[in-house]
């Protein structure tokens, strides 16, 4: 049963590693991407913390439908700022 | 037989933790694409290993889910890196 706490803490480490990723990382690209691993991460402890239903959803909705929904956004702003650095993004990323 | 199970679910579950290393500090985007779609594989195979340890068939349709949907997330950043709009 041990192993199943090993587990449990691990997804918690990693989750929380993506989290200060998507604080910490300087283009904003990385930076969803950091959000689709935590959502990605979420899920699988989901499973482990015994709800499936909920692992369903985080999939598509956490790892999938939110990252996409941002490089829409990401996106559209782009076509509209031509200086990156409004954006907050340095420019060699 | 289980503590194998586990202990494999553990181990890929390490391995992402180095994909998020490779995904803090890849200097080109491609790097970042490639370890997050790594990442979304060894969250699958911990899930089924994670499964057949706690003996819950119903944990196998959240890895087929997310098989199919990491290769649909894989899709749009390429779609998104080679347009800059979807």
């Amino acid at each position: 049963m041990t192993g199943f706490w090993v587990l449990d803490y691990l997804c918690l480490a990693a989750i929380l590693t993506a989290a200060v990723l998507v604080l910490r990382l300087p283009s904003l690209s990385s930076a969803v991407m950091a959000v689709s691993a935590m959502g990605t991460v979420l899920s699988l402890l989901f499973v482990v913390l015994g709800a499936p239903d909920d692992a369903h959803a985080e999939v598509v909705v956490g790892a999938i439908a939110l990252p996409a929904l941002f490089l829409i956004a990401i996106g559209k702003v782009r076509t509209d700022v031509h200086d990156r650095g409004d954006l907050g993004e340095r420019e060699d990323l | 037989m289980t503590d194998v199970y586990i202990a494999v679910a553990i181990a890929e579950i390490v391995i992402g933790g180095l994909l998020l290393v490779r995904l803090a500090r890849g200097p080109s985007v491609c790097d970042r694409v490639v370890a997050l779609n790594t990442l979304s594989t060894q969250a699958t195979l911990s899930l089924l290993f994670y499964s057949a340890f706690a003996d819950r068939s119903i944990d196998l349709d959240v890895a087929i889910w997310l098989a199919a949907f990491s290769y649909l997330g894989t899709l749009i950043w390429a779609r998104f890196l080679e347009r800059g709009l979807l």
